[in-house]
């Protein structure tokens, strides 16, 4: 072995080992310090600058950013650079105090059924109403969900019906109704009703209904923008691509049960972290569903990459990261499993790379 | 201002686990990461407006970060000689020559200055090109490239036990 080699492979595992993951006090800290200190406006921040991702804890970093923006939707009510419409009162901005990660950790939600398909912040944010916390409430009848955002006033804002498999029987039923309107681009199919202000929803086998307070139609679509994606599971990108009951087998006994996967969604990648109940991460999935070439070349062309044949249209390991690049199409889907191990990524991309 | 400090949260979240991996990798130590890591979102937060330009942020606040590991370098180096103590390993244990390396690298990096720690850190481990490296850390691209080799020639000199002065020339001996 050349000296540069040794110096090359010993430098590059050194460098990459240690810790990969900041403590959340030291941001914590950060963000109780700028409380009290301005420094805006600052027009581009809010668009959200193109962040570089790093293997492992970035991902993990943009899996609590998204934890932690519901948080803060929940503590301030709702805000413009979200995208909705706050025609309400609002909280007092200088009354905010900047969130922590303690501070806006939430807990597990409580619900299984409808009320995972919106928050209550999300409610108030698109329906633009603020009259205190909102409160959502579940119940469940022969199969169907059914969740009430109300405020504290005691007024809905928005309820959701929900059947997750043999929806598309209710979907026809509901079409079939004098007077219903068909809604072009929402799920499946999707029609609105004018005399009970309900908007239907069919996306593959799960039916979904939405009234807004006003009974509105344009509420009630802007509303399904959030409840569509939620349909499936609650994913749209990643975690589609691969079950926790299916990376808990191939993670054996490291894998347990009760794991948890957690999507989202940043800069045109779509991220899935499934991790065990001891918040081990079992593995990681990135997918980018346009631009996947480049992004698989940029991986191929780095150096000690090995050509994994067989696999999708192309796929390369990289030992030092421990990332298996997968290319399909325009596709290109990036597998870190829990042991960095090739022969576990390649398991793992057997069953997600079908799916691409 | 309160959504964009909202939105200045959400994105230190974003970029906390990056930023902190580097300050460690640069500092060789959890505690004075944290304190770099800390000090470099408050300092970008104050200094925000200054960036106009949302595609440079991230070359933005690792140079910030930079010069708060340098920062916090300088405060620790009274303490340097405890840091050298604890990181060294008991050298009668037997143990592989891969280990070794690493040990040997790991106390050579830890004698070099703060400015060349980062040229390498930027280079190897956030895979900066050596023109970004420069542009991130605002030195010219020379000066760059002259850091890194000279660390890179600091620890391959670490990996030739039978070179003659080359304890010494990693400032080991």
């Amino acid at each position: 072995m050349t000296i540069d080699t040794r110096l090359d492979r010993a430098a590059r595992e050194w460098i990459g080992d240690g810790p990969t993951r900041a403590p959340s006090r030291a941001v914590g800290a950060a963000l109780e310090q700028i409380a009290d200190l301005e420094a805006g406006p600052v027009p581009w921040l809010r668009r959200r600058p193109s962040i570089v991702r790093s293997p492992l804890g970035l991902a993990m970093s943009a899996a609590a950013a998204i934890v932690i923006a519901v948080g803060v939707l929940a503590q301030v009510g709702g805000f413009p650079g979200f995208g909705g419409v706050h025609a309400g009162p609002s909280p007092t901005p200088s009354d905010t105090p900047a969130p922590t990660a303690a501070a806006v950790a939430p807990s597990p939600s409580p619900f299984s059924g409808a009320c995972t398909l919106m928050t209550g912040a999300e409610a108030e944010t698109v329906t633009g109403r603020f009259a205190g916390p909102p409160k959502p409430i579940e119940s469940e009848v022969n199969g169907r969900s059914v969740c009430l955002i109300g405020d504290s006033g005691g007024e809905v804002l928005v309820r959701l019906s929900w059947v997750r498999t043999g929806g598309s029987a209710v979907f026809d039923t509901a079409a079939a109704a004098t007077g219903t309107e068909v809604v072009e681009g929402l799920g499946d199919a999707a029609v609105f009703n004018p005399s009970t202000g309900e908007l239907h929803i069919l996306r593959g086998d799960s039916w979904a209904s939405i009234v807004a307070h006003s009974l509105g139609k344009a509420d009630a679509i802007a509303l399904a923008s959030v409840v569509l994606p939620r349909m499936s599971g609650g994913f749209s990108g990643a975690c589609t691509l691969m079950t926790s009951q299916e990376a808990e087998a191939l993670a054996g006994v490291f894998g347990g049960s009760g794991s948890r996967p957690v999507e989202s969604e940043i800069g045109g990648q779509s991220i899935c972290l499934i991790e065990n109940a001891g918040g081990e991460i079992l593995v990681r999935l990135i997918w980018v569903r346009t631009g996947g070439s480049a992004v698989f070349d940029a991986a191929a062309a780095k150096p000690g990459t090995e050509v994994v044949p067989a696999l999708g249209d192309a796929a390369v390991f990289n030992p030092t990261t421990g990332e298996l690049h997968v290319r399909r199409g325009d596709r290109c889907l990036i597998i870190l499993a829990h042991s960095s191990g090739k022969g576990d990524a390649i398991a793992y991309a057997n069953i997600a790379v079908p799916r691409m | 201002m309160t959504g964009d400090r909202v939105a200045f949260s959400t994105l230190a979240y974003e970029v906390s686990d990056r930023l902190y991996a580097v300050a460690y990798r640069i500092l060789r130590d959890s505690g004075l990461a944290e304190d770099a890591l800390q000090n470099t979102l408050v300092t970008a937060w104050k200094s925000i407006r200054s960036l106009r330009d949302a595609d440079r942020f991230e070359a933005w606040i690792h140079r910030v970060l930079v010069h708060e590991a340098y920062a916090e370098a300088r405060s620790r180096s009274r303490q340097n000689d405890t840091v050298q103590r604890i990181a060294t390993v008991d050298e009668s244990v037997e143990e592989s020559s891969a280990v070794l390396d690493r040990d040997a690298i790991e106390r050579a990096f830890r004698r070099l200055s703060p400015e060349h720690r980062a040229v390498f850190v930027l280079h190897y481990y956030v895979g900066q090109p050596l023109v970004e490296v420069a542009a991130t850390l605002g030195i010219p691209a020379g000066t760059a490239r002259s850091r890194l080799h000279y660390a890179s020639q600091v620890l391959r000199n670490v990996l030739l036990p039978d070179r003659p002065g080359t304890l010494e020339e990693a400032g080991l001996a």
